[in-house]
């Protein structure tokens, strides 16, 4: 017998029964307790090689009937008739086993599918249709031509049907059609068992007749009768049939651990064969002569009240054994079940008076505000924060209230938790203004949740709101000196315009009347006074290019940004054969890596690679042999790109003032530039999330580290969801 | 030697090789795998080895007939009409297994089987066609003898259905060595893809070489088999000094 739980698991053991009550409340614990009764326990072997013997039938019925429809196409008599001058099994009979052993592997099959379940259903239907048919020939004499639609029988006399099915045989495919037709449930499993073993017992009933020479066990009719391997096929076929749903019917004693099922298994098969095989010794003795009809009988009677009553007395005794242990055991599992329910009992009170405390603790030291609601948005439970902002000294005073109570704008509120508990979905951090009780205006970060109890069914909310009206305030301080920012860098973006255009147009004008003065009045001028004017054209002229790096500048941290891949080695072998071109009485030993790739603005990138090969060219302009090497590493998971050089180098002590603008470390004398290339490659990597830094030592050369991380950005990695699948096949099947 | 002493070697030949199939099928097929879509992959190679197993031993039965004298025509008969649907069942199953191992498909299934349904009919129909009329007792093997044999496109279309799916399968199969990095799979992939590929190629060459009747190519043909069946079985069970050399695991030693 087997009993239901409260969440509908079957239990079929104590076992299970303590497992699945380890994972109840303790009140469901006790139901189910109350609800077990003795259940029906099923071996798993059992139905394990139950199901296995009847796909194996299936199979098994399938051959037989293969090769002896292969006997018919090319004429093998021993396949017909296994033995000269027995019956044959006729070429439909044949094809009938394949069917129905066909539709009892497939629907045996551990594969649910809908196709497989129609191709099992279609073989039986074909099989009924076929005993149904020659059924129909035998009642009704006619001859619709099936008989010998597959194979010409010239065994049989024109007067005895040739290739037609004995009588018997058609009965049984209809039973065993409608067996297999049938859904295998109750109550329909009642009537595959009565059409099975109906069908069962007409084989049994042919077999004896075999066994014990009785020709008209076998042979029903002159013209109809049963061949030998027809009878086992179907003896086979009934047996796997009723094997393929162990856990219904009949079956099911057989396939239980219960005492029943052990009877079950131990007698039927005794109850079956010695009968058989007694019957058979005796008759074969009487036969020979060694006694008489009466004589047999009383032997045989003898016998089986014998073997029966052995058999009863040897059962009898093991029950009993079984019984005392099973007894022992049952009292043994009770009170080891009600020990462990005493135990359950006491570690959840702990547990709950446990996990109360803890919750305790949480609503009155935590700074949040905390609530739980019922369905009608009345508070049942709340922490002293909130109760100390509702204006209340003691949480418990808020319970049975409400919004309405405290807040003129509860309507909001309401509506809102009313919407969590007909939807289910929870509201995470909503911002929202409040206005407590004693006039003061907050913000607050508020989530609100369905509460559910231990069914699933939601039966009010609860809420956490965080007081966040200071970062609303720094928020609001942030926005306005942003804005300020803003305003700010349009005036000073405006200042940069007006100064480059406003200043170059007097430089223009101090150069070009100092050229016309040297070129018109030379011969008037002293040679001091031509110096004097040559310096104040250099003077201008380098003032004219400080502007232009200064705008420069600007430009390179305000000109919009396109990301996309770009080449950097490709990029640096122009710049450093450009550099070569135009000096090329220079030896430079240049070392690029190749394949390079970055994702960035290329414009940008290309004025950072620039800066610093020329600053790596013009540095090491002293050398005799230059070395430059453009190249990248790998480090704490991110590319570092380095351009280095064995040029003049510089102080460490001063590696900080490099990226500044208009910072030199070296005398113009020596290296010319104005010093903001260095600043702009700075804002330029900056702009694209990198890093950019340096080492060097003087006369040492130096190194120029910069990181591109918006490759990373740009492009996550996306793992091929092809690729992903192919490892996943490739682990588990090679 | 005699025919009787060769077509006796061959029958031992073949049932020591059904019993190696079998055995790698029987091994293989102790591997727990988790997911259901790759247990029915698997299942369906094990299909293969099993079903490479019957083929091979009905052979060796028929060799031992021939050996014996027993050469009823229909027995033949019947013995080729259940041997070439093993043979389809078995293909089918590699095939499967191919096809889901390389595209991740699973419903290849179905259509599979209605090709190697379609297949079986057209294998009866060449058997029928050519009328079976004897039953051909050679050096290395009992055969039928067609009174009719059907040659020409018919008889090439039932070669290629036979062959080239496999071949192309194991190659594509083959192609997985360059997409996978594990060194174990690495090894299996190369001594699986290369055993099915020369153990379906081997025939073709025979054929187009002429070389089917010669009697060092029976014996070369069944030890390809067996060394193809071997090497899978080692590509699964590799030798201690492979594991320990390259770090292989055997399929014992998976968890």
């Amino acid at each position: 017998m087997k009993a239901k739980l409260l969440n509908g698991t079957i239990v079929s053991n104590h076992q299970k029964v303590v497992k699945i009550m380890g994972e109840m409340p303790v009140s469901q614990t006790i139901v189910t307790i109350l609800l077990v009764a003795p259940p029906l326990n099923f071996n798993s072997r059992l139905l394990s090689f139950y199901r296995n013997a009847s796909y194996a039938a299936g199979g098994f019925v399938f051959l037989v009937g293969f090769l002896v429809l292969s006997g018919w196409l090319f004429d093998v008599p021993t396949l017909k008739s296994i033995l000269p001058g027995l019956f044959t099994m006729k070429a439909n009979t044949a094809l009938a086993f394949m069917l129905a052993g066909t539709s009892l592997w497939l629907g045996s099959t551990k594969r649910e599918s809908q196709w497989i379940d129609l191709l099992a259903k279609a073989c039986a239907t074909v099989t009924l249709l076929l005993g149904l048919l020659t059924l129909s020939e035998y009642l009704f004499s006619w001859n619709p031509g099936i008989d010998q639609f597959l194979s010409k029988d010239l065994l049989t006399p024109e007067s005895a049907h040739p290739g037609r099915m004995s009588l018997v045989n058609a009965l049984n495919f209809l039973l065993l059609g409608l067996s297999l037709l049938l859904p295998a449930r109750h109550p329909y499993w009642r009537l595959v068992e009565v059409f099975s073993i109906t069908a069962l017992l007409i084989s049994v009933l042919a077999l004896l007749g075999y066994v014990y020479g009785v020709s008209s066990l076998y042979q029903f009719f002159p013209d109809s009768s049963i061949a030998i391997h027809t009878v086992l096929a179907f003896l086979i076929l009934c047996v796997g049939i009723l094997f393929a749903h162990p856990e219904l019917g009949l079956m099911m004693v057989f396939s239980s651990d219960n005492l029943g099922g052990l009877m079950a298994r131990r007698l039927t098969p005794a109850a079956l064969v010695i009968p058989f095989l007694l019957g058979w010794l005796f008759l074969t003795g009487q036969r020979m002569g060694f006694y008489n009809n009466i004589v047999r009988l009383v032997l045989s009677t003898m016998s089986t009240v014998i073997i029966f009553a052995s058999l009863i007395l040897w059962n009898a005794s093991l029950l009993q054994r079984h019984d005392f242990t099973k007894r022992k055991q049952a009292e043994d599992e009770i009170r080891k079940l009600n020990e462990d329910l005493n135990e359950r009992v006491i570690e959840r009170t702990m547990a709950l008076s446990q996990a109360n405390n803890l919750l305790q603790v949480m609503l009155d030291y935590m700074p949040d505000q905390i609530y739980f609601k019922d369905a009608q948005s009345r508070f049942i439970r709340n922490s002293r924060s909130q109760a100390k902002a509702l204006g209340l000294s003691d949480p418990t005073e808020a319970i049975g209230k409400s919004d309405f109570d405290f807040f003129p704008h509860a309507q909001l509120s309401y509506e809102k938790e009313q919407e969590i508990i007909k939807s289910g979905k929870p509201l995470v951090d909503q911002e929202e203004r409040v206005v407590w009780p004693d006039g003061q205006e907050t913000w607050v970060l508020t989530t609100k949740a369905p509460l559910r109890d231990q069914a699933g069914q939601i039966i009010g909310t609860f809420g956490i709101s965080r007081d966040i009206t200071e970062r609303k305030r720094a928020e609001a301080a942030v926005q306005k000196a942003k804005l300020e920012l803003e305003a700010t860098n349009k005036e000073l973006e405006a200042f940069s315009y007006s100064v480059s255009h406003d200043l170059r147009a007097p430089l223009r004008s101090i150069d070009g009347f100092s050229q016309a003065l040297l070129e018109d009045y030379a011969d008037q001028l002293p040679a001091d006074g031509q110096d004097h004017l040559k310096r104040v054209r250099a003077t201008t002229q380098r003032m004219g290019q400080l502007i232009d790096d200064l705008l420069h500048l600007s430009k390179a941290t305000r000109v919009s940004m396109k990301l996309v891949p770009v080449d950097l080695s490709r990029l640096a072998q122009d710049i450093v054969a450009e550099l070569q071109g135009a000096q090329p009485e220079r030896r430079v030993r240049s070392m690029i890596t190749s394949n390079l790739k970055a994702h960035g603005d290329p414009g940008l990138l290309q004025e950072v690679l620039e800066n610093l090969l020329n600053n790596a060219w013009k540095f090491t302009s002293k050398r005799e042999q230059a070395e430059i090497e453009f190249g990248s590493k790998h480090e704490n998971d991110e590319t570092v790109y380095f351009i280095r050089d064995n040029g003049a180098g510089f102080d460490m002590a001063y590696a900080g003032k490099l990226f500044g603008a208009f910072q030199r470390l070296h005398a113009m004398m020596e290296f010319s530039g104005t010093g903001i290339g260095l600043a702009i490659v700075q804002r330029i990597i900056n702009r694209h999330g990198g890093r950019i830094w340096a080492e060097g030592a003087v006369d040492q050369g130096a190194t120029f580290f910069f990181t591109l991380p918006a490759l990373e950005r740009a492009q996550p990695k996306v793992v091929p969801q092809e690729k992903d699948s192919l490892a996943k096949r490739v682990k588990e099947i090679i | 030697m005699t025919n009787q002493s060769t077509l006796l070697f061959s029958a031992f030949f073949a049932m020591t090789a059904a019993g190696i199939y079998s055995y790698v099928g029987w091994r293989l097929g102790k591997r727990a795998i988790s997911s259901s879509e790759a247990r029915l992959a698997w299942g369906s190679f094990i299909v293969w080895w099993h079903g490479l197993a019957a083929t091979t031993l009905i052979g060796g039965v028929l060799s031992l007939f021939g050996a014996f004298g027993l050469t009823s025509l229909p027995l033949f008969v019947t013995a080729a009409y259940l041997n070439i649907l093993i043979i389809c069942l078995a293909l089918w199953g590699l095939l499967y297994y191919l096809i889901y191992l390389f595209t991740g498909n699973r419903r290849s299934l179905l259509p599979l089987a209605v090709f190697y349904i379609i297949y079986y009919v057209l294998l009866v129909y060449y058997i029928t066609a050519s009328i079976p009329s004897n039953v051909n007792v050679g050096r290395w093997s009992a055969t039928l003898a067609y009174g009719a044999p059907l040659t020409g496109p018919f008889f090439v279309i039932i070669l290629v259905f036979l062959l080239l799916p496999q071949i192309i399968g194991g190659l594509a199969y083959f192609t997985l060595y360059f997409r996978i990095s594990d060194a174990t799979q690495k090894y299996r992939v190369l001594l699986v893809s290369w055993s099915i590929i020369v153990w379906f190629i081997s025939p073709l060459i025979a054929l187009a070489g002429g070389l089917e009747q010669q009697d060092w190519w029976q014996l070369a043909s069944r030890f390809i088999g067996l060394a193809a069946a071997l090497t899978i079985l080692m590509a699964y069970l590799p030798p201690r000094w492979l594991k320990q050399r390259y770090g292989i695991i055997s399929l014992n030693d998976e968890t």
